[in-house]
C-alpha cells in the first residue's frame, strides 16, 4: 500500500513536470496580452518531432549529454517559431477584439499541427530516449532515471526562468508589461520587445517538455499536443492564470489529481469509472475550479475594478 | 395613425423598409429554388447539397454565440453529438425503443440545450475567454463518453441499424426527403436567428460582445444573456444531430470529433461573423472546397488553419460583413435609408 | 436622492475614499471638484457598481446600492458615463441607446424574440431613442457606427446613452474633457436642460468656468476626503477651500491648470487610439 502511493507520488510528479512546463507558456502569454495561446501545444508537439530529426542528424539518439545539446537547439529553434507566429498571426490583431487573435491561434494551431503530420507522418514515431536508463528501487516503489532526469531538469528550467523573471533586467520589463503595457511604455520599455520574448520562453520550455514527455513515453505523434495543452492550460487555470508560480503548483496540482483519481477511481466505483476516464478528472477540475475560485490558487482576482485601472490610468 | 414619439422621430427612417416583398421575394427564392431544382439533382451532388445545408444551419446556431455575443464555443460538435446520439438510441434496436422522430428532434435540442445550460453555468459569469476552452474540453469529454460507455452507445463501433425517420407520415428516407427538411429548417432557423438579431436580445449581446462592463451599467443581466445565446444555440445544434443521425442512419464517436467544431468555427469565420448570409456563404464554400481538391485531402485541414488566420488578418469580417444582414437587404430592395 | 453615507474605498493601502458623507438632491446640479486623484471617478465608480465599497453605504431614496448586483444599480434609477469613453464601437448609435433599454427580465426577451410579445413596446423603445438623439442634436448620425464618430460626439453620445431610460441619478464623470469651446457650450445647454425635479445629477468637471457657471452645489474633493461644500459664491471665497487645497491661496486656479492639463492629455489619448495594443 505505501509502496503503490509512493509510486503514484512519482508518477505524478513526472507528468505534473511536464504540465507545469507547458503551462508556464500559457500562463505568460496570456498575463500579458489575454490570448489563449492555442498554437502552444503544437509548438510542444513540434519541439518532439525537431528533437527526434535532430537526434538523427547529430547520431545522438540515446545519449544523455547528445540530448542537452538537442534540448538546447530545439529551445532555440521552436522559441524562434513562437516568435514567428506572435508576429505574423497575433501582433496585427493586437486592440481589435477579443476574439479575432483567439481564431487566429486556433488557425496557427491547425496550421502547425498539420505540418508536423505532413513531414513527420500520420504513424506514432518510435522516440529513442535521450533519458539515461536504469531505475532506483525504494520501499518497493520503482523510480526510473528518466523520471528523475524529468523532474530535475523541469525544476532547474523552473528555478532558471524564475531567477530570470524576478532578477535580471529583461524579466523586470517582462513584468512590467505584464502589469500595465501602457506605462511600461510610458516609462520607456518596448512592449513588443517583452512580448516577443514571452514568446521566445514559453514555447521554448514547451519544446523542452515535448523531447521529455516523448523520451519518457517512447512514441511521437502528431495529435499528442492537443489533449497535454488542454491539460496545461487546466493547470495553469489551476494556480492562477497569469501567475508562474501558479503554473508551477497547478502542473504538479493537476498531476497529482490526475494521478491518484486514475488509480483510485476504478477502486472506488469499482470498476464502474475506469482508467480511460483520465481526462475527465483534468476536466473536471477545470470546471470546479471556475466554480468555485476561478482565480486560481495564486492568481490575483481580476474583477472589473482592476480592468477599470489598467485602462484608466 | 402617427404616435407623437414616431413624430418626433423623423431620422428613424432607417429602421424600416418601405416595402417587405422585394426583399421577402428576394430571400425567398433560395429555399424556393432549392425545393425546385434540388430534387433532380443527382444521387452525390444532392447528398453535398444536403450537407451544405446542415453546416448551414449549425453555422447559423453557432453564429448565435460567437458571432452575436463574440464568445468562442469550440465544442459546438458535443452539442451536434448529443442530437445525433439521443436519434441513435432513441429509435434504434439499441435498446429497442422507437419513439418517432418529432418528438426525438424536441428532446435530442432540449438535451442539448439543457447542456449547454450546465456547461454555460459554471463559465459565462466570469469575464475572460474561458468558454473556450471548457467547450474544447466539453467536446472531448463527450467524445471519450461516447467511445467508451460500451453499454449504451456501443463504443468507437457506434451505432448501426436507426430507424429510418417519419414526420407526420411523410418517411424521410432518400436525400431528396431530407432536401426537403433541411430546407424547412433552414427557414426556420434562419427567421430565429434573424429575430434575435433584430430584438432586444439581440441587442444585449451586442453590447454584451462590444463592452461586457458597460453592458451591464446599462442594466444588462450578462450572465443570463450569455446563457440564454449559449442555450439557443447549443439547442439549434442538438436539432441538427437528430436530423444528422436520421439521415446517415448510423452514428460513431468518429463523426464528432473537434475537427468538425473547427469546420463550424470556420463556416462563420469565412461566411462573415455575425451574419446569416454568411453562414450560408461559408457553408457552400467550406463544403464544397474539400469536394473539389479531393485529391489534396490531405491539406484539407493545413488549408483549413491557413484560411482561418488568413482570413481573419486581411478580412477580419468575412466575406460579408456583420451589416449587410437580411435587414439590410429589405430595406435594400424595400427602399428605406441604408 | 443619491446620499454618500460614510463611504470609504481602499486600493491596498491606499484609501482613495476616506469616510465621505453628503447628499446629491434632485433638481439641482452638484459639482464634484478636486485635483487630480482625489478620488471622484473612485465615487462613480462606486455608486455605479463597477468598484466595490470598503466600508459605508451608497443609497438612491432608500435603497443601498452596494447591495445589488452591477445591472440592477441601473434599473434602480442610476445612470453614467465614464471619463474614458466607453460606447459599444461596433453598434450604430441608435443601437446603443438601445442598450439601455434592454427589458431587465431575460424571460420577456426571450418571448420577444420568439415575437410572442413586445413589437409595440420594441418601436416604443427605438422612438424614445431617436428622440433623446433629436434632443442632442445627433439625430443624423443615429444609424453610424458609434466607433467612427469624432470624439466630442462620442461623448455626446454617452451622455444619451446616460439619460435615454430616464435616471432619478445621474453621474458625469467629466463631460466636457477633451471638448472645444463651442462643444462645451452647446454641452452646458444640454446639462442645463436636464435639469428636472426628479434627477439628481452629479457633475465631475475641472473645467472651472462650466462648474461655476452652472452647478448649484459645489463638492470639493482632495486626497479622498470631503473638503467642503457649498454653492459656487461659497466655494469661491472659502479661504479654507483655497489654502487648504495645495496649501496656498488662488488655488482655484491651479485646479484650473490642472483641467487644461487634463484635456491636453485626453487629446492625446485620443490621437494614441487609447490602448497600448496599437503598435
Ligand atoms: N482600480 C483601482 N485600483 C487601484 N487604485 C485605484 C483604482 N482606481 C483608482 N485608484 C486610485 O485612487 C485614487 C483616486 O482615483 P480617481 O480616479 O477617483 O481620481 P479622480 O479624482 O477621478 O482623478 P482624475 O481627475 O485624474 O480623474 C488615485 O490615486 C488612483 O490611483
Ligand atoms: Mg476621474
Amino acid at each position: 500500500m505505501g509502496a503503490l502511493i509512493l509510486q503514484q507520488i512519482i508518477n505524478a510528479l513526472t507528468v505534473g513536470s511536464i504540465y507545469a512546463l507547458i503551462a508556464l507558456g500559457y500562463t505568460m502569454v496570456y498575463g500579458v496580452l489575454r490570448l489563449i495561446n492555442f498554437a502552444h501545444s503544437e509548438l510542444f508537439t513540434a519541439g518532439a518531432f525537431i528533437g527526434l530529426a535532430l537526434a538523427g542528424a547529430l547520431g545522438v539518439a540515446g545519449h544523455p549529454t547528445g540530448g542537452l545539446l538537442v534540448g538546447f537547439i530545439t529551445f532555440v529553434l521552436i522559441g524562434l517559431a513562437g516568435v514567428s507566429v506572435e508576429i505574423v498571426a497575433y501582433r496585427p490583431l493586437r486592440g481589435t477584439s477579443r476574439l479575432a487573435p483567439m481564431l487566429s491561434a486556433l488557425g496557427m494551431a491547425v496550421v502547425i499541427q498539420n505540418a508536423v503530420m505532413l513531414i513527420g507522418g500520420r504513424r506514432p514515431l518510435i522516440y529513442p530516449s535521450f533519458l539515461p536508463s536504469g531505475v532506483i528501487d525504494t520501499f518497493g516503489a520503482i523510480i526510473t532515471y528518466k523520471q528523475i532526469t524529468i523532474f530535475l531538469v523541469a525544476v532547474i528550467l523552473m528555478i532558471g526562468l524564475e531567477l530570470f523573471v524576478n532578477r535580471t533586467n529583461l524579466g523586470v520589463r517582462i513584468r512590467a508589461v505584464a502589469e500595465n503595457a501602457e506605462t511600461a511604455s510610458l516609462v520607456g520599455i518596448n512592449p513588443n520587445m517583452a512580448i516577443s520574448l514571452i514568446f521566445f520562453i514559453g514555447p521554448g520550455l514547451g519544446a523542452v517538455a515535448g523531447i521529455l514527455y516523448s523520451s519518457f513515453y517512447g512514441v511521437a505523434t502528431f495529435t499528442m499536443g492537443f489533449v497535454i495543452g488542454m491539460k496545461a492550460f487546466t493547470a495553469a487555470i489551476l494556480g492562477g492564470i497569469g501567475s508562474i508560480p501558479g503554473a508551477v503548483l497547478g502542473g504538479f496540482l493537476l498531476g497529482f489529481i490526475e494521478t491518484f483519481a486514475t488509480a483510485w477511481m476504478p477502486v472506488l466505483t469499482g470498476g464502474l469509472i475506469g482508467t480511460e476516464y483520465r481526462d475527465i478528472f483534468a476536466f473536471s477540475v477545470l470546471v470546479l475550479i471556475l466554480l468555485f475560485r476561478p482565480a486560481g490558487l495564486l492568481g490575483e482576482h481580476v474583477s472589473e475594478e482592476t480592468m477599470v485601472y489598467k485602462s484608466d490610468f | 395613425m402617427e404616435s407623437p414619439a414616431r413624430a418626433a422621430a423623423p431620422a428613424s427612417g432607417a429602421a424600416a423598409p418601405r416595402k417587405l416583398w422585394p426583399g421577402a421575394l428576394a430571400m425567398l427564392a433560395v429555399p424556393v429554388l432549392l425545393l425546385i431544382f434540388g430534387p433532380h439533382l443527382p444521387s452525390y451532388p444532392l447528398r453535398i447539397l444536403d450537407m451544405i445545408l446542415l453546416y448551414a444551419v449549425l453555422g447559423l446556431g453557432l453564429n448565435i454565440i460567437v458571432g452575436y455575443a463574440g464568445l468562442l464555443d469550440l465544442g459546438y460538435v458535443a452539442f451536434y453529438a448529443i442530437g445525433a446520439y439521443s436519434w441513435a438510441l432513441l429509435a434504434s434496436g439499441q435498446f429497442d425503443i422507437h419513439l418517432p422522430f418529432a418528438l426525438v428532434l424536441l428532446i435530442g435540442a432540449s438535451l442539448a440545450g439543457l447542456a449547454g445550460i450546465l456547461l454555460g453555468i459554471p463559465v459565462l459569469r466570469l469575464r475572460g475567454d474561458y468558454l473556450a476552452i471548457v467547450t474544447l474540453g466539453f467536446g472531448e469529454i463527450i467524445r471519450v463518453l461516447m467511445n467508451n460507455l460500451d453499454r449504451v452507445t456501443n463504443g468507437p463501433q457506434g451505432i448501426a441499424r436507426i430507424d429510418e425517420a417519419h414526420l407526420f407520415g411523410w418517411t424521410l428516407s432518400t436525400p431528396d426527403d431530407f432536401l426537403y427538411l433541411l430546407v424547412a429548417m433552414l427557414v426556420v432557423v434562419f427567421l430565429f436567428v434573424w429575430r434575435i438579431q433584430e430584438s432586444a436580445l439581440g441587442t444585449a449581446l451586442s453590447a454584451v460582445r462590444e463592452d461586457q462592463d458597460a453592458a451591464r451599467g446599462c442594466g444588462i443581466n450578462t450572465t443570463r444573456v450569455k446563457l440564454v445565446a449559449f442555450a439557443f444555440s447549443a439547442f439549434i445544434g442538438g436539432g441538427c444531430g437528430v436530423v444528422f443521425a436520421a439521415m446517415q442512419r448510423f452514428v460513431s464517436p468518429e463523426s464528432f470529433t473537434f475537427w468538425e467544431s473547427l469546420v463550424i468555427v470556420l463556416v462563420i469565420v469565412v461566411g462573415g461573423l455575425g451574419n446569416p448570409f454568411g453562414a450560408l456563404l461559408g457553408a457552400t464554400l467550406l463544403i464544397l472546397l474539400p469536394e473539389l481538391l479531393r485529391a489534396y485531402a490531405d491539406y484539407r485541414l493545413l488549408f483549413y488553419g491557413m484560411a482561418l488566420v488568413v482570413i481573419i488578418l486581411a478580412r477580419p469580417r468575412g466575406l460579408i460583413s456583420r451589416q449587410y444582414g437580411p435587414s439590410w437587404l429589405m430595406r435594400r430592395l424595400g427602399g428605406g435609408k441604408c | 436622492m443619491l446620499t454618500f453615507d460614510h463611504v470609504t474605498k481602499r486600493f491596498g493601502e491606499l484609501a482613495a475614499i476616506d469616510d465621505v458623507s453628503f447628499e446629491v438632491k434632485p433638481g439641482i446640479i452638484t459639482a464634484v471638484i478636486g485635483p487630480n486623484g482625489a478620488g471622484k471617478s473612485t465615487l462613480v465608480n462606486m455608486a455605479a457598481g463597477s468598484y466595490g465599497v470598503t466600508s459605508g453605504r451608497i443609497l438612491v431614496d432608500g435603497v443601498e446600492l452596494q447591495k445589488l448586483p452591477k445591472h440592477r444599480i441601473a434599473h434602480a434609477g442610476l445612470s453614467r458615463t465614464y471619463q474614458n469613453i466607453r460606447l459599444f464601437d461596433g453598434m450604430s448609435v441608435v443601437k446603443n441607446l438601445e442598450v439601455a433599454l434592454v427589458p431587465p427580465r431575460v424571460g420577456s426577451l426571450i418571448a420577444n424574440t420568439f415575437g410572442l410579445s413586445g413589437r409595440a413596446a420594441a418601436e416604443e423603445r427605438r422612438a424614445r431613442c431617436h428622440a433623446v438623439l433629436e434632443r442632442l442634436g445627433l439625430a443624423a448620425h443615429a444609424e453610424r457606427q458609434a466607433g467612427s464618430l469624432a470624439y466630442g460626439q462620442q461623448k455626446l453620445v454617452e451622455l444619451a446613452r446616460a439619460i435615454v431610460a430616464e435616471p432619478r441619478v445621474l453621474l458625469l464623470d467629466e463631460p466636457a474633457a477633451g471638448l472645444n469651446h463651442g462643444e462645451t457650450e452647446q454641452l452646458k445647454q444640454h446639462i442645463l436642460a436636464l435639469r428636472s425635479p426628479d434627477l439628481a445629477m452629479v457633475l465631475i468637471e475641472h473645467d472651472m468656468k462650466l462648474i461655476m457657471s452652472i452647478s448649484d452645489i459645489i463638492v470639493v474633493m482632495n486626497r479622498g476626503q470631503l473638503l467642503a461644500q457649498g454653492t459656487a459664491a461659497e466655494i469661491r471665497s472659502n479661504t479654507e477651500v483655497q489654502e487648504a487645497y495645495l496649501g496656498q491661496p488662488g488655488a482655484i486656479k491651479d485646479i484650473e491648470a490642472a483641467a487644461r492639463g487634463r484635456r491636453n492629455r485626453v487629446r492625446l489619448r485620443e490621437g494614441e487610439g487609447l490602448t497600448w495594443h496599437q503598435p
